[in-house]
């Protein structure tokens, strides 16, 4: 048995350039990373393109990388979707977005409901609470977070007024909450 | 803005599916509205589960394969050309001209004026240049000057890079960038064969000419860059370089 490292550990073998720290935060986020782009992009070979970038970049940007100031899962995460929906958006020749990598997004301490989401087998609780969302809802959180459209793209996509989807959007994330709360996740921070 | 309306838009926000003018007032919003904060965080917090939602496909081998090869096609290019030891590079942390030791201060502050055509970068930095005589002379005959230029995001921007002796900091004086809300800030990056490492922060007061240290052997670069980033820097650049000078 070797004994797992921390992601932290592992960042700091990335800094002396150790090829099996890259290999072990692969073996620990690759598939995650993957499956994402594969969401956002439905294509195997460009979300390969995409995860490899991302962990390459990774690798050779260890130095810079601050630990202090985010999680790396979060950042593999971050910047996964990221590029997927730069991809998406160069393919179906829309305007490029300005989809600027936030810090919030990946410095807030999110590993408390991420680790209590992830130890539910197989994901399979967070699709559940998701699949009880009324569908115009679920529609309108997946074109912003899969889809990269802006709020008044999806109004034009779904055909409903601007205000309707800004109220969709909170309302599904509204529902979300309380559907993970009723299985006993803690979501307050 | 009023909570009413930001409450209507801090999911849009937390999915980034709001458009740049709006993203700016959320922020503007939030960074003095704890209650909205508060709310922003853990529509963040759901959001930052929803990869988990997703059905979970096996990548094919060969991408481990060909991403560790990559790896190690690197490796082997920096062993044949020694790059800087990691131990050697400092985190670019916060860090502001005016919150450095003094006696470097005041060195750098002396320098200015004593290279010339530099007494121009600022009244303020003159109270404190009667405390570093000895090191002037000594600074000077060491010292590098280096024109840094704005790109198209900031046409408008100047700036000079000082490298000071041997010293593991330079100095990096601007003028001409636009003053940036409180929850962003500018973020200096040293940059090798493209890999950019953090070297410090700094802000503009409006009108104002900055001034920040950079730390890092600029020799051991071959390009400074400023971006703009969020509040408190991040790991890696996200912004566009608005500043930039060959090393
Ligand atoms: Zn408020």
């Amino acid at each position: 048995m070797t004994n797992e490292r921390t992601d932290q550990e592992l960042i700091a073998a990335l800094q002396r350039q150790e090829v099996q720290a890259l290999e072990e935060l692969y073996d620990r986020f690759g598939g995650l990373a993957y499956s994402l782009a594969f969401k956002v992009l439905g294509d195997g070979s460009l979300a390969e393109d995409v995860v490899q970038e991302v962990f390459f970049n990774l690798w050779r940007q260890a130095q810079s990388f601050d630990g202090s100031r985010g999680s790396v899962r979060a950042w593999l995460l971050a910047s996964s979707r990221h590029r997927s929906i730069d991809f998406l958006r160069r393919r179906q020749a829309k305007a490029e977005r300005d989809v600027e990598l936030s810090a919030s997004e990946f410095r807030l301490n999110t590993d408390d409901l991420w680790s209590q989401v992830a130890n539910h087998l197989d994901h399979g609780l967070l699709r559940q609470a998701l699949a009880q969302l009324p569908e115009s809802q679920r529609q309108a959180l997946e074109l912003a977070y899969f889809g990269g459209l802006t709020q008044a793209e999806i109004a034009d996509a779904t055909d409903v007024p601007l205000g309707t989807v800004k109220g969709r959007l909170r309302l599904a994330l509204e529902k979300m909450k309380d559907l993970l709360e009723s299985q006993g996740i803690r979501t307050a921070g | 803005m009023e909570c009413a309306q930001v409450a209507e838009l801090t999911a849009a926000y937390a999915l980034a599916a709001l458009p740049e003018g709006e993203r700016r007032e959320v922020e503007a919003h939030v960074a003095a509205c704890p209650e909205c904060r508060a709310r922003l965080a853990q529509e963040q917090a759901l959001v930052a589960v929803l990869p988990l939602a997703v059905e979970q496909r096996a990548p094919p081998a060969r991408l481990k394969t060909r991403l560790l090869q990559a790896a190690r096609a690197d490796l082997a290019t920096r062993e044949r050309q020694p790059d800087t030891p990691a131990h050697a590079r400092r985190r670019g942390g916060p860090r502001s001209f005016f919150a450095t030791p003094l006696p470097y201060a005041a060195a750098a502050v002396l320098l200015l004026f004593a290279v010339g055509g530099l007494a121009a970068w600022g009244a303020q930095l003159r109270s404190l240049n009667r405390q570093a005589d000895a090191e002037l002379a000594r600074l000077r005959s060491s010292t590098r000057i280096l024109a840094a230029q704005g790109t198209e995001a900031a046409p408008g921007a100047s700036g000079q890079v000082l490298q000071l002796g041997e010293q593991q900091r330079a100095l990096l004086l601007v003028r001409g960038l636009p003053t940036l809300p409180p929850d962003k800030t500018y973020q200096v990056w040293l940059l090798k064969d493209g890999k950019p490492v953090g070297a410090g922060l700094f802000q503009v007061e409006a009108g104002r000419e900055a001034a920040a240290v950079v730390t890092g052997d600029l020799s051991r670069y071959d390009l400074l860059a400023v971006t703009v980033e969020p509040a408190g820097g991040l790991p890696l650049p996200s912004g566009a370089i608005v500043l930039k000078a060959g090393l």
